[in-house]
């Protein structure tokens, strides 16, 4: 048997396979959130993922990550089984979860910092990204004397940093004010019109899916599964008043509103 | 093509750049005089009471004799190092030593803790035990073990230390959340890079507590230990054999010493370091 190292350019970006995840809950009580879910994303792709609560969308993107691992199932990235975090992906979380010991700069920098890159190129690299999210002005602040939009800005720009393949976003905005969101959604599409990363978004918010995704990704009730596949083909930046948009928006949220009241069973 | 993003002011800082020096230094003048008025006014009832014959003299002497007589205390006679002085550097160099100790072993011993599960299995129930036990208990035996000398009285205030430090050390690394730990792996830190980038000051605002109550449950034991095993020298030693010479000035003049100590290794010591780390990354609120 040999072991290929080489990237298979057939394979997708991201391959979710077969992925079945239990857990036993403090009192003992078997959880089966997720069921069997399958799903391929490809290089480039803008996928979000929207479900009822506790339907295991954070623990999948999770298992993307390889912070936590498939019952059964396998996650492959570039063809290869992801089995432990690697800077090839990024992570934005939603309670931005940056180091409040470092400036925003440290915080930037930290990924090029932790693996050795300290060079003229990532100095340019993270001033870039400093006036690319709108935080010039503010290298030496300390996180917490910024707002909650000014953070996740900087938890970006660090996710964005160290030039990973796949940004993985655990509903980044979902801790912010609806003025403050909507800001950082318009800013968020211009900057990944910019890089045309692969991003996997959690959302629990269909206008935020339909807003920013190529493809949304419904997850059913527990235990789960991918229900249906949204495509949204309607050019960026969006218009939540257009009848495309709202015609799509209907039938997911017509299609959701059935897994929540599975889920309230 | 570039994108700039500009910020509006709303959504920038949350707190004001910070107030102009003078009113600094007039607030900090003020904030001195709120801490010492009640301690003065104290001060002034007593000596009218004691002068005026209201309590007796001889137990509780005029705070002006008691300050005189530590003037005296502190005058060198022949060139020699003054009583009061050696007694308070003796007293200062066993807390050091001692202190020190604990600072680096049980440090070390608390993130070990913090980090690997099993040393914590191992290691929790024993301190769960013995942390209740005041460190003076441990004197007898320690005075058994190594006799009326320096080394018990540094003993003790290792043990003093010994707790407080591991336990908040401890404590520290193990309420770094696992996000933070997940991210910085994320991006490709070593187990190296996670322990001296994430976990060590992630650990820092607990670990600054327990030096804190070490270095004052030293300070308490140091006094004690003193008392019971005193070799001649140190501020303990010194109110103990005042006592015995009913020379109550001298006692009060080594309580206001050890006061004086405690709240300078306390404001000159911790205090700078707070405000540098913990303070300006507000991961604990300003005092």
């Amino acid at each position: 048997m040999t072991i290929s190292t080489q990237i298979d350019s057939s394979a997708p970006k991201l391959d979710v396979i077969h992925v079945a995840k239990s857990f036993r809950t403090a009192d003992g009580e078997m959880v089966h959130a997720i069921g069997d879910a399958e799903l391929k994303i490809a290089e480039g792709e803008f996928a979000a993922f929207i479900g009822p609560s506790g339907c295991g969308k954070s623990t999948l993107l999770y298992m993307i990550a390889g912070f936590e691992h498939p019952s059964s199932g396998t996650v492959s990235m570039n063809g290869r089984t992801v089995d432990r975090p690697m800077p090839d992906r990024g992570i934005v979380f939603q309670e931005y979860v940056l180091f409040p010991w470092l400036t925003v700069e440290g915080n930037i920098r930290f990924g090029l910092d932790v693996q050795g890159r300290r060079d003229a190129a990532s100095d340019e690299r993270v001033r870039h990204l400093i006036s690319l999210v709108g935080l010039k002005g503010f290298e030496k602040a300390f996180p917490h004397t910024l707002s909650g939009g000014m953070q996740q800005r900087v938890a970006i720009a660090r996710a964005l940093a160290y030039d990973p393949e796949v940004m993985l976003m655990d509903e980044p905005f979902g801790a912010l004010d609806a003025q403050t969101k909507r800001r950082l959604i318009n800013d968020f599409i211009r900057i990944w019109e910019d890089n045309r990363k692969t991003v996997v978004f959690v959302t629990h918010s269909v206008e935020e899916a339909l807003l920013l995704a190529d493809k949304v990704y419904l997850f059913s009730a527990r235990p789960s599964r991918i229900k249906q596949v949204f495509e949204v083909n309607l050019p960026r930046p969006r218009d939540i008043t257009a009848p495309e948009f709202l015609e799509i928006e209907t039938a997911l949220l017509a299609s959701l509103d059935e897994e929540v009241a599975r889920m309230m069973e | 093509m570039t994108v700039e993003i500009e910020v509006t002011p709303r959504e920038g800082m949350v707190r004001p750049a910070g107030t102009s020096a003078a009113a600094h230094g007039v607030q900090m003048i003020r904030a001195g005089l709120r801490f010492c008025w009640p301690i003065a006014a104290v001060l002034l009832l007593w000596e009218a009471s004691s002068r005026l014959g209201l309590m007796n003299p001889v137990l509780m002497p005029p705070p002006s004799a008691v300050v005189a007589n530590m003037v005296r205390l502190l005058h060198s006679e022949n060139g020699a190092l003054p009583v009061l002085l050696k007694h308070t550097l003796v007293s200062f160099g066993r807390i050091a030593v001692g202190y020190g100790l604990a600072a680096v072993i049980c440090t070390a011993l608390g993130l070990l803790m913090g980090i690997n599960r099993s040393v914590h299995a191992f290691f929790d129930p024993i301190i769960t035990v013995m942390m209740p036990i005041p460190t003076l208990a441990w004197v007898p035996i320690i005075i058994l073990w190594l006799g009326m000398t320096d080394a018990t009285i540094i003993f003790v205030i290792f043990l003093a230390g010994l707790f407080p430090i591991i336990y908040n050390s401890a404590a520290g690394v193990r309420g770094i959340s696992k996000k933070h730990l997940w991210a910085a792996e994320l991006m490709g830190a070593s187990h190296f890079k996670l322990f001296f980038k994430v976990l060590l000051p992630g650990a820092l605002p607990s670990i600054i507590t327990g030096h804190i109550l070490a270095v004052s449950n030293g300070w308490r034991a140091l006094v004690g230990a003193e008392m019971l095993a005193g070799s001649g020298w140190g501020l303990g030693y010194l109110i103990f054999d005042a006592r015995t010479f009913m020379d109550t000035e001298t006692v009060y003049g080594g309580i206001v010493m050890i006061a004086l100590l405690g709240l300078l290794i306390e404001k000159g010591l911790f205090r700078p370091l707070q405000r540098y780390t913990i303070e300006r990354w507000g991961t604990v609120r300003a005092a």
